[in-house]
């Protein structure tokens, strides 16, 4: 049934995931903003630390998903979707994690603005 | 090719077709779930990678399709009718590559299609929602590909292997 061909194409395939893995985790760090695309469009920036509680996403005056924030992460509860896959998604919080709702087309994006941050200025 | 061995060929296609379909209800049922988008069980691949040696690649390319746009209409939606197909038609592509011309064993290229149905998706999840970001999710879905196809190779051949001398045109 599994001949050594076999493991040797897993074990290959288990080392570049491994190696992809390492490399995203060097890459990316807690993120600090949640950015909402509906429709590919900017839709709202959620700054983490400060925003904790559960929102709604209102389109046409119906309320289409609900998310929380909390302790920097961003978990989206409640979605008018059929499949309701974006709910049972785990809650975010790296730099480059996503709740993606397919059929509403709602992208939850945790990017972190390091490149805005100064550490003061004078005049 | 005679008349007869055509019809033979279409009942089958018809019959796999829906087994496939079965599968792909069955797995929505199962309280099975792994947080993460694209991160499913899979278990219609068998029919394909079955189909795929028993008939050859374009019959096992026209189950296929056939068996994803049927449970998009049926089951879900049409945006995870695209994203499904894009992960069918690239895993497929890979297995018929492979499947006569490697030492792969069925379990072997069972594999290297479940690896590819995922990355195959989330290619086109990331074109869909233009956001590079989204392969932070590539090593667990090449881990789950490969797991899962371990899964549906062994019973894949488990099948493979009773049905074999029955199932001949």
């Amino acid at each position: 049934m599994i001949n050594k061909y076999d493991f040797i194409l897993a074990s290959a395939t288990i080392f570049v995931a491994l190696v992809w893995f390492i490399f995203n985790i060097f890459n990316t760090d807690k993120g600090n903003v949640c950015q909402i695309y509906i429709n590919n469009s900017l839709y709202d920036t959620v700054v983490l630390q400060s925003s904790d509680g559960i929102e709604n996403i209102i389109i046409d005056g119906e309320v289409i998903l609900k998310y929380e924030v909390k302790n920097g992460h961003v978990d989206v509860i409640e979605s008018e979707c059929r499949d309701k896959l974006c709910v049972r998604q785990h809650a975010i919080s790296r730099d480059g994690e996503s709740i993606v709702c397919l059929p509403q087309k709602i992208v939850f994006m945790i990017s972190s603005d390091k490149e805005n941050e100064f550490d003061g200025f004078t005049y | 090719m005679d008349l007869h061995t055509k019809n033979k060929r279409i009942a089958y296609v018809g019959v796999f077709v829906c087994i496939a379909l079965v599968f792909s209800y069955v797995e929505v049922l199962l309280p099975i779930d792994f947080g993460i988008p694209g991160m499913k069980l899979g278990l219609a691949n068998i029919v394909t990678v079955i189909a795929l040696y028993l008939f050859g690649k374009k019959w096992a390319l026209f189950i296929s399709i056939l068996r994803v746009v049927l449970s998009a209409l049926l089951f879900t939606s049409f945006f995870s009718m695209i994203y499904s197909l894009s992960g069918a038609l690239l895993s497929l592509a890979i297995m018929s590559m492979f499947y006569n011309r490697s030492k792969l064993s069925m379990t072997g290229i069972s594999m290297l299609g479940g690896v590819f149905h995922n990355v195959g998706q989330l290619i086109v999840a990331c074109i869909i929602v233009k956001q590079i970001k989204l392969s932070f999710y590539g090593p667990v879905l090449i881990l789950s590909g490969l797991i899962t196809g371990l899964i549906i190779g062994i019973v894949s051949i488990s099948v493979y292997k009773r049905v074999e001398t029955y199932v001949r045109l």
